[in-house]
């Protein structure tokens, strides 16, 4: 059975999770060595739940996702870990199984989703081929499905349903997109950067339709980004990574107003706004470390103002207070506000 | 000196139109855009893709000529120039894009990279000397100490420093002037702002002036805090101002639109819900551009003299214009502020 990620003084953890990863390990094997993209990482996401997942490019949350589907790209590999989905393991079930599990208990919409239309078929085509790929139904019925979801999203079935994708803005593909992951009535959904490549408009238009669908469906989410007020927008919790580690997770007011790690604290406070005083903004010094060399200690050492010595040298374990953990060995002086 | 050193007269940029057969509409990037920038000044340029702001931005350094109009340089009209005054004038105006990495030919060392502009523009009087001007343009840059990055190929770097190494490019043959087209899009999130912070003291520094084009209004307020701010929607420049007034008390309904749309990094103001003050979601085709004003097809104010004439960019207030017939109707409109209780 799976250890517990929260401390025992949490006593009202009558849900179980949807999800749970636990300790898992991805590596990718490249001419230049071995290079561990998700290192340790444990994570819960309960039912109904939006769950954020942010760090910078190359800090493993895309790989830690497409783990979670069993679809690392060649040459990643998992190598350790489990990944629970409702109670069961994901990396023991045969193709028959993972064929019924991606798509129909978990969806996935990836980065630059609205590129990923075929584009010499009509929208309503597609939608069909993807149920078919997965169950036996009839077109009628596919069709009516898909043309409950469009509406969904906001989108004019008729004339949508007719289109080919070049027809079609990138907003308005990326919401058939979001359509089509529900066709199958997933429980989770997860979400690579939804809205990255779109206008602020649009992006803004796409989160609401989110927010709605989740609330009429009860739809759990995972959402991977790099842009923190996206996660303000929409998430409850949040997971914050670092060079392939989780260094802290929390809910969103404790992660945002209360952060105990230093990394946290720099993403929050170099983030520009439109908002709140600008002298306060200060920027991360350093750059984050090449995966195939990670600093010796807690990974963030090099770039972090608390550093001491003991960071150096010993990597530090996270710690739980309730569901909010945190692996830092100065999260108590920097909780203080020293 | 006196007068502008960068002045945009009535520029019009046209792509296509007039086909060989027939008579076809030509996509108006860039209509009757109308600016002076001095000395030292920091502009930010904003719109969403499509709104012609890279294409305004290629007109400021010379690689795109406008269709119509002109674009002076200290006063003289860049496509009218004789000899010397041409290298002046691409000597002083510099250009920094998106991509680092493709700004940087990757097979040449970074040192290659730098030296080039400064023996082509007689900078560097030996190898030597142009080793020594390259690592004063890395100090400058915060790329310390410079022999570790000298030798090495732009791959070997990350992105920001990569940008860094762009920008000290642009810096090495003395610019006055650097047009900066989303520089800090491709970084990463933690080390945008200190490459913000980086361009502002070469501002401050050595009096450059700045054009930063950008989407996103949250980094144009980080940069140009001082400076102003230029909107600009389909190609039309829609509100011109100082950015913290701008800012605060937006008035084209589009600008205000926009700011109601940008994400705020703190959930307490990021969750309270707000109406976009949008008639339509999807940008029109910019091919096919409405008449008069082009917002007004997503314009919840709209009048039928929006759809007739084209409003002009009116001064409203000092150094603030806008171009909307319904300038003095609209109602205002205020950022949402920060509502916590304190603790």
């Amino acid at each position: 059975m799976k250890p517990e990620l929260t401390s025992t003084s949490d006593s009202k953890q009558d849900k179980q999770p949807l999800l749970s990863v636990r300790d898992l390990v991805v590596e990718y094997s490249i001419r230049q060595g071995t290079l561990r993209a998700v290192d340790r990482a444990s994570l819960d996401v309960h039912p109904g739940e939006v769950m954020a997942v942010v760090g910078e490019s190359g800090c493993g949350k895309s790989t830690l996702a497409y783990s979670i589907i069993r679809q690392v790209p060649y040459p990643g590999e998992i190598k350790g870990g489990d990944i629970y989905f409702d109670g069961r393991e994901v990396l023991d079930l045969d193709r028959k199984a993972l064929r019924q599990f991606r798509w129909k208990e978990i969806a996935i919409i990836f980065q630059a989703a609205q590129n990923t239309l075929n584009p010499v078929m009509r929208i309503a085509d597609q939608m069909i081929d993807t149920v078919l790929d997965h169950e036996k139904q009839s077109k009628e019925q596919i069709i009516q499905k898909a043309g409950i979801l469009l509406e969904r999203v906001r989108l004019d079935p008729n004339r949508v349903l007719h289109s080919y994708p070049f027809e079609l803005s990138g907003g308005m593909r990326q919401r058939v997109i979001i359509a089509l992951s529900l066709l199958l009535n997933p429980r989770m959904l997860i979400l690579d950067e939804p809205t990255t490549a779109l206008d602020v408009v649009t992006q803004v238009y796409i989160l609401d339709i989110l927010a709605d669908i989740r609330h009429d469906l009860g739809l759990t989410m995972m959402l991977l980004t790099h842009d923190i007020a996206i996660v303000a927008r929409v998430a409850d919790r949040v997971a914050v990574m670092y060079a392939g580690q989780i260094v802290e997770e929390g809910a969103i007011n404790d992660i945002f107003y209360r952060p105990r790690h230093p990394y946290t604290y720099g993403l929050i406070h170099s983030a520009p706004s439109l908002v709140g005083d600008l002298m306060k903004k200060k920027p991360i010094e350093g750059a984050p470390p090449n995966l195939l060399n990670v600093p010796t200690g807690c990974r963030f050492h090099p770039r972090c103002a608390y550093a001491t010595s003991v960071c150096q040298e010993k990597e530090p374990v996270m710690e739980a207070t309730g569901r909010w953990r945190v692996a830092c060995h100065h999260w108590r002086e920097i909780e203080r506000g020293e | 000196m006196g007068g502008p050193l960068v002045e945009l007269k009535d520029v019009c940029v046209t792509f296509g139109g007039d086909g060989l057969f027939r008579k076809r509409r030509g996509v108006e990037a860039v209509v009757n855009v109308n600016w002076q920038l001095a000395e030292g000044e920091i502009l930010a340029l904003v719109g969403e893709s499509g709104c012609g702001k890279t294409t305004l931005g290629r007109v400021v350094t010379g690689l795109q000529k406008p269709t119509s109009g002109q674009m002076l340089y200290r006063g003289r009209d860049i496509w009218a120039m004789d000899r010397s005054d041409w290298r002046e004038y691409r000597l002083g105006v510099q250009i920094v894009h998106q991509d680092s990495f493709a700004a940087l030919n990757p097979v040449c060392t970074i040192l290659h990279s730098l030296s080039a502009p400064l023996h082509r523009h007689g900078l560097a009087r030996s190898g030597a000397d142009a080793r020594q001007k390259a690592a004063e343009l890395l100090t400058t840059m915060g790329l310390m100490p410079p022999e570790m990055f000298l030798d090495k190929y732009p791959h070997q770097l990350s992105g920001g420093q990569r940008q860094r190494v762009v920008l000290a490019r642009a810096l090495a043959v003395h610019p006055r002037v650097i047009v900066a087209d989303e520089p800090v899009s491709m970084v990463d999130v933690s080390l945008r702002l200190a490459l913000l912070n980086l361009m502002a003291s070469l501002n401050e520094q050595f009096g450059i002036t700045f054009i930063y084009i950008t989407h996103d209004l949250a980094t144009a307020r980080y940069f140009a805090q001082k400076g102003r701010i230029a909107v600009m929607y389909l190609g039309q420049l829609v509100e011109l101002g100082p950015l913290g007034k701008v800012l605060e008390h937006p008035r084209h309904p589009y600008l205000q639109a926009l700011l109601t749309a940008v994400p705020v990094p703190d959930p307490d103001v990021a969750r309270q819900h707000q109406e976009l003050p949008l008639r339509s979601l999807d940008l029109p085709d910019p091919s096919n551009a409405p008449p008069g004003c082009r917002f007004h097809t997503r314009c919840p104010y709209w009048e039928e003299v929006c759809a007739r004439e084209i409003p002009p960019l009116e001064l409203i207030e000092e150094g603030h214009y806008v171009a909307c017939h319904l300038v003095r109707s609209i109602p205002s409109w205020h950022l949402l502020s920060v509502k916590r209780p304190s603790p």
